[in-house]
């Protein structure tokens, strides 16, 4: 949590004003992007909850324009200097000084002063990330985790709301160096963007000369130190049963257990459950975490982080076999029985 | 579907409620199987229950956190104590006296049979469900209760008194079809415990033991001692080697048809086997002279150089049945009347294998046709009156040979044999040792001859004499070993040299201490004989054998007494009461009849009770919300709604979670969102929540009552009233 947050907001925000504020956001995206109001959700889920998202996408699938339309949903407020929305296309031939930045000298003074890369942005799309060098993915992750840059022993912080989508082409895999497990664990989504429907894509095409992005320019934006309350809001302010913090262990104990799996889902990424829950919540405008939640988060989560056996395909028919399994539980229990007599 | 859950060496195992309850039906077959044999119906059914309670309790004991160890040594003590328990109520003279001795023991079996299978089945379904090595214990139980109830079946042995095969005999049926279905139960047993289980190592268990119950199943079924009827080839060219087969040493084996016969001296005769040829019911107590009953299928009296064989004169052997009765009876007309040597016999033969002549007790006259009572068993059954001898050695001294009306050719023709005088000089010297008084006696020079050939010959099957010209005197005056063919045959042949009418008679001899004190004779493969006869004026033909004092060959095993009485008791065409009489067919009779009757009573009550259980249910959980107040009643008004849904038909899908159920219903279902969100913001929602604001009581009930508005409008009339009277609807709530 923010020191410089926590000054300026002593109080967390209403669980309704802080889900307006949310719905500012997706109603804007939701203008921009046609047919995927099922991935806004997840990235806004992803960018209330802290986590980043890595989405698995065909070219022309609409992923720029959507994390476009992030940055261009939210103010810099107080006249900070940072760019809102950045985009870094990774190439085989990127430098890990070309994202983070470098130190410049400058004659006049004889100092090196340093240069902001790309990262010093609220939203960043990194396009293609399995394209560049291991070296690259390694400084964009340590970023990402640590929410800072070091550039010749000197350590930079990003901004607080750094967000990053990122996005790789499942299909086109010769030359690339594809992110190994440890690696995807940093990702607290990984969507895999599917074609949209038939009547979403008439509506692209009709919009055409204007694009849509253009259209909702007229609607309402919202503040970063907004974007920070609502991240603090739900923290505090979404009530999570304690029936789900024992549905989420045995979920990762019966993953682990299951002879499917080789390898299981990780400790963290039950930590960062919880926060996307509650995010998840606040979108449905809940001031509580419901088994419907959890039952449409776990795919996301968990995909990526579990290894299936030689000869298993489907990660996500055996998570959601779990998944349902420990829903199916609290729900019958809660139909059983009323909690907190 | 619901689950049980058990926590099992850290990990998680579920099992569904259909396996567990196949798994109850397993245990409760398995431990009837184990106490069948043991013990009265009534604990059977005690150990029935005992099985299915040890494999619902041991499931849910193996889903406690209690050690392994624990529930087995609870499970000993459990049976130990019920054991000492079944004794003592035996033992206590207050309880015998308070409850009737019959009472007692009816209670003790039932005490033990109920407590043994639920204490081990207890120990092996903990032990199966915690651990997946011993999983094989379970399979094997059933294997072992299986196999050990048709073990004493081995063989197609039908004939042991045993539970499983006697009440099927004594209705007529055949036991293998009854091996064979338990086999089959067996297997169906087994293959569920395959099923139910998805691990692949106690799947291999499995599959081990049901090949093995497989296995034991083959070597059951497999017939032997009473052989199935066979069809004898009539192909004359081996005819010559019949007698051999049926191992009939004499000759008399069975499957000779007509007189085509040539049983001819051999060196190797075939030991006779103890498949049972015959039996025979003797309707009189007669008690042989000479403790030996001879039942004379045939007789050898033509000389044809080299030994005697069927008679080819039609006055000769006028005493010998053709044909068999069929419809008539038949009269032997060459038949030796009742006189005063003679009494009337009536018996009634089975014959077991195909046979080419009828034969009957040492003299038959008539022949009479008896019903078959057990086609499937007998080849042949048929009355035999028969006149037997009933004078003894003295009383026969001091009668004639040769029948006065026989004719020159016909005294001839019994006395002929070979050239060889030294058969004469033999029986002369042997008819010198008799006392004067004697020497001139048919009957004491017949016995003279065969006494000296009994206290001089040596039996065995191996002889040495077949290749010689004339095998009688090879044998006669050479080693004098050799089998009764061959005693016949010299005895005859002495006897014939000094002027006695004799001949070779064949059949079945059997000795009456093998009848055990029973009214019946069973005849074998082993009593197949031949032996040496004289006529006697007005007696007949009598037997006068010779019975070698020295045997080369160990003594044929005892008759098998119990096969005896039960094929006795099947030409009888009675129930075979098994000797311990344990169970008789009328006791189980009754048991399946007081079964029934109680069975039906108990499955209609059953069936009622659980109907008016469910209609309770169904009226308390429409009911509920009207009476609960406060925390409670958005769940209870919310499942109050899912049921009246369950009612027309919309449940939740397998895998389908509320929120996405409610979704799918909110075009028909409006009001169901407002109960859902109630509900989950009561049960999943911190303790201040907003629902609580929002949807209080009266919200609640105004939703339900535009739930049942919509349900007015989206199901037809018949539909609702089809979903009022199922009682089970509320089950489809999930």
């Amino acid at each position: 949590m923010n020191d410089s947050l926590m000054s300026r907001n002593s109080e967390p925000l209403s669980v309704e004003a802080a889900h307006a504020i949310a719905l500012k956001v997706q109603h804007r995206l939701a203008a921009s992007i046609r047919g995927r109001d099922e991935v806004i959700r997840l990235v806004l889920t992803a960018m209330l909850s802290d986590g980043h998202v890595l989405l698995e996408d065909y070219p022309g699938s609409g992923k720029t324009t959507l994390a476009r339309a992030l940055g261009q949903s939210i103010r810099s407020g107080q006249g900070a200097a940072l760019a809102d929305f950045r985009r870094i296309q990774f190439t085989p031939d990127l430098l890990p000084s070309d994202i983070t930045g470098t130190n410049v000298f400058q004659p006049e003074n004889g100092r090196f002063v340093f240069r902001r890369g790309p990262l010093f942005s609220y939203v960043v799309l990194a396009d293609e990330i399995n394209r560049t060098s291991p070296k690259v993915q390694s400084a964009m992750l340590e970023a990402m985790a640590e929410k800072q840059v070091t550039i010749d022993n000197e350590t930079h912080p990003l901004d607080d709301l750094f967000f990053v989508i990122a996005t790789q082409n499942p299909l086109d895999l010769a030359g690339t160096y594809p992110l190994p497990t440890p690696q995807l664990d940093r990702f607290l989504f990984k969507i895999r963007m599917e074609h949209i429907a038939r009547g979403a894509e008439l509506e692209v095409l009709a919009a055409y000369p204007t694009p849509h992005l253009e259209l909702s320019r007229e609607l309402d934006t919202v503040t970063r130190d907004e974007v920070l309350q609502v991240r603090r809001t739900l923290r505090e302010r979404v009530f999570i049963h304690p029936a789900f913090r024992e549905a989420l262990v045995d979920l990762a104990r019966g993953l682990r257990a299951d002879p499917r799996v080789a390898q299981g889902a990780s400790t963290r990424s039950l930590v960062l459950m919880l926060p996307a829950l509650q995010a998840h919540a606040l979108l449905a405008g809940r001031n509580y975490v419901s088994p419907h939640d959890l039952r449409t988060l776990a795919p996301y989560v968990f995909a990526h982080r579990i290894e299936c056996t030689p000869g298993i395909d489907d990660a996500l028919h055996v998570i959601d076999e779990h998944t349902r399994r420990e829903v199916e539980k609290l729900e019958k229990a809660a139909l059983r029985q009323t909690p907190y007599a | 579907m619901t689950t049980l859950r058990a926590e099992v060496g850290g990990e998680l195992r579920e099992e569904g409620v259909a396996p567990a309850l196949l798994r109850v039906v397993v245990y409760a077959f398995t431990s009837a199987v184990f106490v069948f044999p043991l013990t009265l119906p009534f604990a059977v059914f005690m150990a029935m229950c005992g099985g299915a309670l040890a494999a619902i309790t041991g499931r849910v004991a193996a889903g406690t956190r209690v050690r392994t160890r624990v529930w087995v040594a609870a499970s000993i003590v459990t049976a130990s104590a019920a054991t000492l328990l079944s004794d003592f109520v035996l033992v206590e003279s207050s309880v015998g006296s308070s409850l009737g001795p019959q009472l007692a023991i009816q209670l003790s079996e039932a005490v033990r049979a109920f407590a043994l299978p639920l204490g081990i089945g207890f120990a092996v379904r903990v032990m199966s469900a915690r651990m997946r090595s011993l999983a094989s214990v379970e399979s094997a139980a059933v294997a072992l209760a299986f196999g050990s109830l048709l073990a004493a079946h081995r063989n197609g042995s039908i004939h042991r008194p045993h539970e499983l095969a006697d009440p099927i005999l004594a209705r007529g049926g055949d036991p293998t079809w009854a091996v064979l279905a338990i086999g089959g139960v067996a297997a169906i047993l087994v293959g569920l415990l395959l099923i139910v289980d998805r691990s692949i190592v106690r799947t291999a268990f499995h599959i081990v033991a049901l090949l093995a119950l497989l296995g034991l199943l083959f070597v059951g079924v497999d017939s032997e001692v009473i052989p199935p009827p066979r069809h004898q080839s009539q192909n004359p060219l081996q005819m010559q080697d019949d007698s051999s087969h049926g191992g009939g040493r004499g000759g008399a084996g069975q499957g000779r048809t007509g007189q085509d016969r040539n049983d001819d001296f051999r060196d190797d005769y075939p030991q006779g086997d103890r498949v049972p040829v015959a039996v025979v019911l003797l309707h009189n107590d007669y008690s042989p002279p000479a403790g030996v009953y001879y039942f004379r299928q045939d007789a050898s009296s033509e000389f044809n150089g080299r030994r005697l064989v069927s008679a080819t004169r039609p006055d000769a052997d006028r005493d010998i049945a053709v044909q068999f009765p069929t419809s008539d009876t038949v009269p032997v007309v060459g038949a030796p009347g009742s006189g005063a040597f003679r009494a009337t016999v009536d018996t009634t033969v089975g014959l077991l294998t195909e046979h080419g002549r009828p034969f009957g007790l040492e003299s038959p006259f008539e022949f009479a046709p008896y019903r078959n009572p057990n086609r499937s068993r007998f080849r042949r059954t048929f009355d035999v009156h028969s006149s037997v001898l009933t004078a003894d050695q003295w009383t026969l001294l001091g009668t004639r040979a040769f029948d006065p009306s026989w004719s020159p050719e016909l005294r001839a023709y019994y006395t002929q044999g070979p050239d060889d005088p030294r058969y004469r000089e033999l029986a002369e010297h042997v008819v010198e040792t008799l006392l004067p008084e004697y020497r001139d006696d048919p009957y004491a020079r017949a016995l003279a001859i065969t006494e000296d050939l009994s206290a001089r010959g040596t039996y065995s099957l191996h002889s040495q004499h077949a290749a010689a010209a004339d095998p009688t005197a090879h044998f006669l005056f050479g080693d004098l070993t050799g089998y009764c063919v061959h005693f016949a045959h010299a005895a005859v042949f002495l006897m014939r040299s000094i002027g006695l009418p004799a001949r070779v008679g064949t059949g079945y001899m059997v000795m009456e201490s093998s009848r055990r004190g029973g009214s019946a004779v069973l005849i074998t493969g082993q009593n197949a004989h031949a032996w040496p006869e004289v006529y006697l004026e007005n007696v007949g033909w009598v037997v006068v054998d010779v019975s070698p004092e020295n045997t080369l060959d160990p003594a044929p095993p005892a008759a098998d007494d119990d096969l005896q009485q039960l094929l006795a008791d099947l030409l009888r065409d009675q129930a075979p009461v098994p000797p311990e009489g344990r169970i008789r067919a009328d006791d189980l009779r009754q048991f399946w009849a007081a079964l029934r009757f109680w069975l039906v009573r108990a499955v209609a009550f059953a069936v009622l009770a659980f109907v008016v259980a469910c209609y309770a249910v169904k009226l308390a959980r429409r009911l509920l919300p009207r009476f609960v107040r406060g925390r409670s009643l958005p769940r209870v008004q919310y499942r109050a709604s899912l049921d009246l849904l369950s009612e027309v038909g919309e449940v939740r899908e397998e895998g389908e979670s509320h929120a996405a159920f409610v979704a799918r219903l909110s075009d028909r279902y409006p009001s169901l969102h407002t109960l859902f969100v109630a509900h989950e913001a009561r049960a999943f929602g911190g303790p201040g929540d907003r629902a609580n604001r929002d949807a209080g009581p009266a919200t609640l009930r105004a939703s339900h009552a535009a739930l049942v508005r919509e349900r007015r409008g989206n199901a037809t009339w018949a539909r609702r009233a089809r979903g009022l009277i199922n009682p089970i609807s509320w089950w489809f709530t999930r």
